[in-house]
This record gives structure tokens, C-alpha cells and sequence, in this order.
């Protein structure tokens, strides 16, 4: 099969280093701290965040092992961003729900837990963004689809800070292709970039998020003009 | 350079820093998000929503040592205020905090708030106050039945299941922070207490402004509570008819013991006499007021009063839908409103009507 067409375009039409529309609308569940439903192209995924809240009885883990794996990486990501020093004694619940499945999914979990606890105002150290990038056709495509993970090549998901650009966790498979410490050095900087794309997206989201929120408090002020884009540096 | 120069220099540092962040902020509410840098200078406290990072050897325009370490002229470290949430940045003198439109409610001493019954544990009953914690009621800290002033025996430890258990809603005021961030709240005032016969409607802390008054009488009739951890308790007022003569009478007494006060020729005796009978009649007030609370708990609400509750309780939720702060005039805005428009409780809330109930309150 053939993933990357003689034009450079793949099977959705995308370039190598190109990611899928990114879609974020936040608040979509009602009784939680905050949420997030995020798509990215058609892999859907909910996202939820109860707390910081009394420490509770631990509540129940997915059984299956693919489920257990996401969930361990998410916690391994955000216990290193949240300032959880600010909350001995609590505790903070994620809860994400994976309605549509079309690749990424690993990504598109962080990236939506990412914007919940910023909706629900838990502080961070930083955004937390994930892309992950395969290499097909000998050529890296950044934000795999299910077709294209189907296909067996090396598969490397990758959790950044943006803004330091420094790297907090990664997974990586191959079940067909050997990865060179070249091709890993290209496909490590390949998602770094996707991540950089990715971080674009979801600062924009929330910065409108946030302006809305402050526009309706402080009503029709003309005083009350929204600075999004920082003046200085 | 001589001290007194570089503490000058030092001085018109910070001023300079002050006037960057000023200009910055001035007629412009600047939005930050996680992980953006608020300013650089070190003049300023890192206040909620903030955090500090020191600046890195590899950084642009820095050409000092490493991280955390001293400026060359080794008066003051070099760092960076980051935000930590999202949100709006506020400052108060040197003081730089990033406020988020939704967070968690952080109580401060002395706020007014409603929290349900958890736990009751030893000698302490545990509260869900939508904190980050479970609050904190001691059994000192609250008013015991007909008001008698004491230590706490074992009995009252045994009885505590009946002053409150599980489930019951209470108002009480937050009295001081333990190490971890958990509050502990009293209810030593015939205000706070077990709440019965009314409504709770639970909204986002973040829309609860601070008040003068936490209790309120709306005009239309219903008695509200306005907790500050964004619970609000909704009862109908008609029960509270006989509560006004006891505040008169209270007033009435306060006056009478002052005028005593001032009378330096009463002997031992008298004062002794007056101070038990002070004792005596505070009893018998706070016999009184307890009366009215059990009467207004066994009340039943005529469909009128229930009506004029239900209608307050939608003005709130719809407040708090559309992130509107919810203030008791935002309350009677759209209470009013929704009269005028003729719309019954039951129908406010539908999504058409709900938006021009908003629109329009807001306009006006």
C-alpha cells in the first residue's frame, strides 16, 4: 500500500509535516471542575478533571491493558507539569473518555487532559502538548491516522513543553522497520515540531477562552479591552 | 561603587520594573496563559496563579552565571514571574497574581459559606465545602442548644449525631486555615446553622462576588444566603416575622446594660444581679430564636412562596450558565424581568427564553 502519493500528499491529503485540524471546545461536561472535548481530525476524545478534592478511595482503573497504558502515560506526563506541592492533602481525578478512535489516540488524550486543567484552573508549569510521527514510504509523517499505524512502521509518540522545549515523556514501537539513531534523531525532531504546531492551536483556544470569560464578567466596559497578544518581550 | 549609590541603583531599578509592568497592564486586562513569562524583573512577589523561574545561563539576554545563583554584582537573583493558570493578570503594589475565571473555591478568614455534612468523626464534624478539602467544624466551635456557654463533655461528644449528621446542609463563617490548606469553620452566631425547609443552588465559586451583606432579604420575599464557595440557600421569608421583634428587643437591652455601664456608683451586688440577669435573658432570646427555626422548619411553604423560590433559583441558574457574576441585584434583575415578561419559573430556563431573559437584563 502506498501512503505518501508520487505529489507528496498521503491518504487524507495532508503533507508529512503537516498535523490534523485540531478542535477544542471546552466545557462540555457540566458537573466537573473542568473539561475538554478535543478532535483531532476524526479521533474524538473527552476529557474531565474532578479536584483538587479530599483524598478519596482510589478510584477504579481500566482493566484492559491498552486502556492502563494511556492512562499511565497521562499520569506520568502531568505529575511532572501540575504543581501538586500547592496541594498536599488533595487529590486530582482525570477521567477521559475516548468516543472516536482514528490514530493518535495517545496524543489526542494528553492534549485534551492538557486543556481540562487549564480549564478547570488547576496550575502548571507549562502547557503540555503530544504529537506523534511514523516513518512510511521513507518519509516521517507527523500525526498518524489509523491507516497509517496499521501499517506497522516505527510509531514514536512524544510529550513536550513547549515553551522551554524541553521533552517530559515518549513512547516508541516498531514491529517492521529497524530505527536508526539517525532516523530516531529525525523523528524526535519531527515531533518536537508537531508539538510546537499543536501548542499554536490549543494557546489560541484557551486565550479565547479565557477573553470571553472576562468580557462577560466585567460586562459592555470600553475600558475593558482585551490585550491577547503579549506587547512586550 | 559605594552602597548607599547601589541601593539607589537598585531603588530606580524596581521603579523602572513598576512602570514597565504598569504600562503593560494599564487599560488592558492582559491575558496570560501556563508557562508565559508576566515580566522579569525581581521587585516583584509571586502572587496566586504565578511562580518563579530562575533565569538559565543559555538564556538571550542574560549574560550572568548559572541558574538561581547571584546577579555579578551579588545584590539579587535573576528570575522570571510565569504564570501558572490561565487567566487575567492582576497586581496590587508588588504584588503580581494571575487570576483564572474557574478554579477550585480558596477560602479567606471571615468568608460566609454553606457546606453539607460528610463525616462525623471525633469531636469534629468533617464539611464538603467544594474546596480543595473537606472544612473542618469542631465541636467547640459551635453554638450548643439554648446557647449555654461551657467546655464540651463526653456527653456532647456522644450527642453529636443529633446537632448534625450526615447530609445536613449548614451556614457557617471560615475562622482559620490548618497547615495544608483545610479550613476550619464555626457557627458561633445564632446566624449560621443547620439550614432546613429551603433550597440549595450549588454555582461556580468563581462567579460569587465579596458582599456586604451575605444575608439577604430579596424584596420578592425569599431569604437568601449567598455563601462565598458559591452555594446559595433560598428559603421563603414569611416564617421570619417574629425574628424582627426579637432583634428590637435585643437592641432594646443593648442600650439598657450600657446605660448601666456607665453608672460607677452601683455596687457588687447590683452588678452581680444585672449580669445574671443578662445571662437569663440572652437564654431566653436564644430559646426564642431556636423556637422560630424549628417553627420555620415544620412550616409548610404555601405554591406562592415556593414559586417565588423557584423563580429566584432559576435567575441564579441562569446566571451562572451564561458565567455571569451572581450578586443579589444580578438575582432580582432577571427575577424581575421574568415577571414583567410574564414567564413562569418552570419556563425560564428553557434555551430561547433563557437568552433573551439575559440579553435583555443585561441591556437594562
Amino acid at each position: 500500500m502506498e501512503f505518501v502519493q508520487l505529489s507528496g500528499l498521503r491518504g487524507d491529503g495532508r503533507r508529512g509535516n503537516e498535523v490534523r485540524k485540531l478542535g477544542c471546545h471546552f466545557g462540555a461536561v457540566v458537573d466537573c471542575d473542568g473539561s475538554a472535548m478535543l478532535d483531532q481530525g476524526l479521533t474524538k476524545v473527552l476529557a474531565c478533571v474532578h479536584g483538587p478534592r479530599e483524598v478519596a478511595q482510589r478510584s477504579a482503573r481500566p482493566g484492559d491493558r491498552r486502556s492502563l497504558a494511556v492512562a499511565n502515560f497521562v499520569q506520568d506526563t502531568f505529575t511532572q507539569v501540575i504543581q501538586t506541592e500547592l496541594f498536599k492533602g488533595s487529590q486530582i481525578d482525570i477521567t477521559i473518555h475516548i468516543l472516536q478512535a482514528d490514530g493518535g489516540v495517545l496524543a489526542a488524550c494528553v492534549n485534551a487532559t492538557t486543556a481540562a486543567l487549564i480549564h478547570a484552573g488547576v496550575p502548571m508549569v507549562d502547557f503540555v502538548t503530544c504529537c506523534n510521527v511514523g516513518y512510511l514510504d521513507h518519509t516521517a509523517l507527523l500525526d498518524l491516522n489509523h491507516v497509517e499505524e496499521l501499517a506497522g512502521g516505527p510509531e514514536l509518540s512524544l510529550t513536550l513543553l513547549p515553551k522551554s522545549g524541553k521533552v517530559l515523556t515518549m513512547r516508541m514501537a516498531s514491529s517492521s522497520v529497524r530505527v536508526t539513531e539517525k532516523l530516531l534523531q529525525q523523528l524526535l525532531d519531527e515531533a518536537q515540531a508537531g508539538c510546537q504546531l499543536i501548542h499554536k492551536v490549543l494557546d489560541s483556544k484557551v486565550r479565547e477562552l479565557v477573553a470571553v470569560a472576562v468580557k462577560k464578567r466585567h460586562g459592555a466596559d470600553p475600558d475593558a479591552e482585551i490585550a491577547d497578544a503579549p506587547a512586550y518581550q | 561603587m559605594s552602597g548607599a549609590g547601589r541601593a539607589a541603583e537598585d531603588e530606580n531599578m524596581l521603579v523602572d520594573e513598576e512602570e514597565a509592568l504598569d504600562d503593560l497592564l494599564q487599560d488592558s486586562r492582559l491575558v496570560v496563559v501556563p508557562g508565559e513569562e508576566i515580566t522579569r524583573g525581581s521587585g516583584f512577589l509571586r502572587g496566586h496563579g504565578t511562580y518563579l523561574e530562575a533565569i538559565g545561563p543559555d538564556d538571550d539576554d542574560d549574560d550572568a552565571g548559572p541558574a538561581v545563583e547571584q546577579d555579578e554584582d551579588g545584590s539579587r537573583p535573576r528570575a522570571r514571574l510565569v504564570a501558572s493558570v490561565a487567566g487575567v493578570v492582576l497586581r496590587v503594589n508588588r504584588l503580581v497574581s494571575v487570576e483564572a475565571p474557574r478554579s477550585r473555591y480558596s477560602g479567606d478568614v471571615g468568608d460566609v459559606v454553606v457546606g453539607r455534612i460528610v463525616e462525623v468523626g471525633n469531636k469534629q464534624w468533617k464539611v464538603d465545602l467544594g474546596a480543595r478539602q473537606l472544612g473542618t467544624l469542631q465541636l467547640g466551635s459551635i453554638n450548643l442548644p439554648g446557647g449555654a456557654l461551657r467546655r464540651r463533655t463526653l456527653e456532647d461528644q456522644l450527642q453529636m449525631r443529633q446537632l448534625f449528621v450526615e447530609n445536613d446542609l449548614v451556614s457557617a463563617e471560615v475562622s482559620s486555615f490548618y497547615q495544608h490548606g483545610g479550613m476550619a469553620i464555626h457557627t458561633r452566631s445564632m446566624r449560621y446553622g443547620k439550614l432546613l425547609n429551603g433550597q440549595l443552588v450549588t454555582v461556580p465559586s468563581s462567579l460569587m462576588k465579596r458582599l456586604s451583606q451575605h444575608f439577604v432579604s430579596l424584596p420578592c420575599g425569599v431569604e437568601a444566603i449567598f455563601g462565598l464557595n458559591g452555594r446559595i440557600w433560598l428559603t421563603s421569608a414569611a416564617a421570619s416575622g417574629s425574628k424582627k421583634g426579637v432583634q428590637n428587643k435585643s437592641s432594646q437591652n443593648a442600650t439598657a446594660s450600657t446605660s448601666a455601664d456607665s453608672d460607677h456608683e452601683m455596687d457588687a451586688e447590683d452588678a452581680a444581679q444585672q449580669d445574671r440577669a443578662a445571662v437569663l435573658e440572652r437564654s431566653r432570646m436564644t430559646e426564642l430564636m431556636e423556637q422560630d427555626k424549628r417553627k420555620h422548619a415544620e412550616r409548610v411553604i404555601d405554591v406562592e412562596s415556593r414559586q417565588a423560590v423557584a423563580r429566584v433559583r432559576n435567575a441564579i441558574v441562569l446566571l451562572a450558565n451564561n458565567d455571569l457574576l451572581v450578586s443579589p441585584q444580578a438575582t432580582m434583575a432577571i427575577y424581575d424581568l421574568s415577571l414583567r415578561l410574564d414567564i413562569s419559573p418552570m419556563a425560564m430556563l428553557a434555551p430561547d427564553v433563557a437568552r433573551t431573559l439575559v440579553e435583555q437584563a443585561i441591556e437594562a
